[in-house]
């Protein structure tokens, strides 16, 4: 069965399944900590400006260009890229909607499994006895000094996890991706405001708590309006709304694919976007810090939330927080990790689509054939960060495919849309079949504005300062000084900055530096592979017409 | 909770929790039934 006979079961399965797609973990882990490290409540300002002037029009933008190219038999990002112009070349922007899903997979399912076997473990009572501290490095297979690992139980975790996906992925839209998505959305929910009662509702009486937990909320709460004027705090919040909405990545183009040409897709991208909106401000945003600053006090959640993620938070101290709660602590451990797999499995499966109906459009793979292969893939690239995480592979990973090509790729395909379809005809691709108004401003946002935040973003990260310190760059570059590159930024990052050394250490060992170049060529080799496929799929497309 | 936590959150909450809940009983209410895909309406970009 080829990809393009298949069909959404409902139209509430599809908005799930979408919003499903934009929930991520990032939700509860990155959102919270962002907030509170940026200017609290006041962050909120800046995030939800983002989500109405570039959030909401590239759902929109994604959802028609999807449709459009359903309606000419594609489903995913290079043939549905290319049928927004004459030029041959778009179907090469489209390439970045294979690689990144492929790639991002890669990893993302890595993370995933992680919560999967937490879920196990948490039911298991390990965490009673083993600190978490103590427990994931050595899940993970840290050795100090080492830059390889290879450890069972997480390799054991991340194949179940990976046939998964496979499993679901090979029954199709409907009977797969949809069912997953009725499940596995509202669970989290549910999970969510359970746990959130419970975390909120601790009092000085209960075992083990030094706060309330509203100051936590306070923390994640109180406006300090100072951070307005703050470009980075503009920065962060366009950063999260575009990475929370898992736009620049071809998976909601795949999904839309699947929708008759007149049907609404203004209405479901609206739905699916306040969706993700509702859980990660309104349950993201109750769960991880007020809990933890309960148990550990203001102070020290702030310490752990300084670098902008709850990661260490959610992985590490939560477990043991929870032991607290008596009988219920490893229920409350298998809801927390269970939303979180929840969260990432309705995300991985969207990255999986684009592959598969790919493979289904220009070479008649079959879907179970596709799935298998979707999940070898994910496998071999997969286990390169698994064996390398501890030279930091998975580092690089996110920051090229999960960071920067999406960025670039969103930037693009909204001046394609724009500038190359039209606007005249971009808006009606919008507009038709839509069950709602869509304000007549955004037919002006969408190829002035967004745009211009979306390279606001994309300069951003180029060209990051040290410390965000932009004012002190820029005067720096006229008094001689030159600009301070951070290392974190796309520059700083493929000029190493802050990084010297080579490819060996003094003992001839293997560094970090070789681990994080490799990484970076293995990326580039698979980017080169998606484009001759494209080039091999297209060819044969052209031969056929002749 | 300062008063002024209390009114970012009051107000963002019930901005997100209006158009969470208007636009998905919409989406509701208009339920999209499943009719039969029969193809491309087009087949190739130069038909």
């Amino acid at each position: 069965m080829t990809a393009h006979k298949e069909q959404w079961a409902s139209r509430a399965g599809l908005v799930l399944a979408m919003a499903g797609n934009a929930v991520g973990l990032g939700n509860f882990l990155r959102f919270p900590a962002q907030a509170a490290q940026n200017g609290g409540g006041a962050f909120l300002i800046p995030y939800l400006v983002a989500f109405v002037l570039m959030g909401i029009p590239l759902l929109w933008v994604e959802w028609a260009m999807g449709r459009y190219g359903g309606q000419f038999g594609h489903h995913s990002a290079p043939g549905i890229l290319d049928r927004m112009g004459k030029s041959r070349f778009l179907k090469y922007i489209g390439v970045f909607g294979l690689f990144t899903n492929l790639t991002l997979a890669a990893y993302y399912c890595y993370i995933e499994s992680w919560t999967l076997a937490y879920v196990w473990h948490s039911l298991k009572g390990t965490f009673r006895s083993t600190p978490p501290t103590e427990f994931f490095p050595a899940y993970l297979g840290q050795h100090a000094g080492s830059i390889t690992s290879l450890p069972p139980e997480a390799a054991f975790f991340f194949v179940v996890t990976l046939a998964l996906n496979g499993w679901i992925l090979s029954r199709g839209l409907a009977k797969g991706i949809e069912l997953a998505a009725k499940i596995g959305v509202p669970l989290l929910i549910v999970f969510g405001i359970i746990l959130a009662v419970r975390g909120l509702s601790l009092g000085p009486g209960d075992a083990g708590v030094v706060e309330s937990p509203l100051k936590g909320l306070n923390f994640v709460w109180n406006p300090d309006l100072s951070g307005l004027g703050d470009f980075n705090v503009w920065l962060a919040a366009a950063g999260q709304i575009f990475f929370t909405l898992s736009v620049g990545m071809g998976s909601i183009h795949c999904y839309a694919s699947y929708v008759r040409k007149n049907r609404d897709v203004a209405l479901n991208a609206a739905s699916a976007g306040w969706m993700n909106e509702f859980v990660e401000v309104i349950l993201g945003g109750t769960l991880l810090i007020p809990i933890a600053t309960a148990y550990l006090g203001l102070a020290a959640v702030q310490s752990a939330t300084s670098g902008g993620s709850g990661f260490a938070l959610g992985f590490l101290t939560l477990p043991t927080l929870f032991n607290n709660w008596g009988w219920f602590a490893p229920v409350a451990g298998a809801m927390w990790f269970g939303l979180l797999f929840f969260a990432g499995i309705t995300s991985s499966l969207a990255m999986g689509q684009p592959i598969l109906s790919f493979l289904a459009d220009e070479f008649g793979t079959a879907r179970a054939k596709g799935a298998l292969l979707f999940a070898g893939c994910t496998f071999v690239l997969g286990m390169w960060c698994v064996w390398l995480y501890p030279g930091g592979s998975f580092d690089e990973f996110d920051f090229w495919t999960g960071t920067f090509s999406l960025v670039v790729f969103a930037l693009l395909e909204v001046i394609v849309f724009a500038w190359i379809f039209g606007m005249k005809k971009g808006w009606e691709e919008i507009t038709r079949g839509a069950d709602m108004k869509v304000p007549v401003i955004y037919r002006y946002i969408i190829p002035y504005v967004t745009p211009l935040f979306l390279a606001v973003v994309f300069f951003g990260a180029l060209v990051q300062p040290e410390g965000g310190e932009w004012k002190a760059a820029v005067s720096g570059l006229f008094d001689g000084r030159g600009w301070p590159l951070s290392p974190g930024s796309v520059l700083g990052k493929l000029t190493h900055v802050g990084d010297a050394g080579g490819w060996h250490g003094p003992n001839g060992e293997v560094t970090s530096r070789m681990v994080k170049d490799l990484s970076r060529i293995l990326l580039t080799l698979v980017f080169a592979a998606c484009s001759v496929l494209v080039f091999v799929a297209f060819r044969r497309k052209e031969r056929r017409v002749s | 909770m300062t008063g002024a936590a209390w009114a970012m959150l009051g107000v963002t909450w019930t901005v997100i929790l209006f158009f969470t809940i208007r636009f998905f009983v919409k989406v509701l209410r208009n339920p999209t039934p499943p009719e039969a895909d029969d193809g491309p309406d087009i087949p190739f970009k130069d038909a």
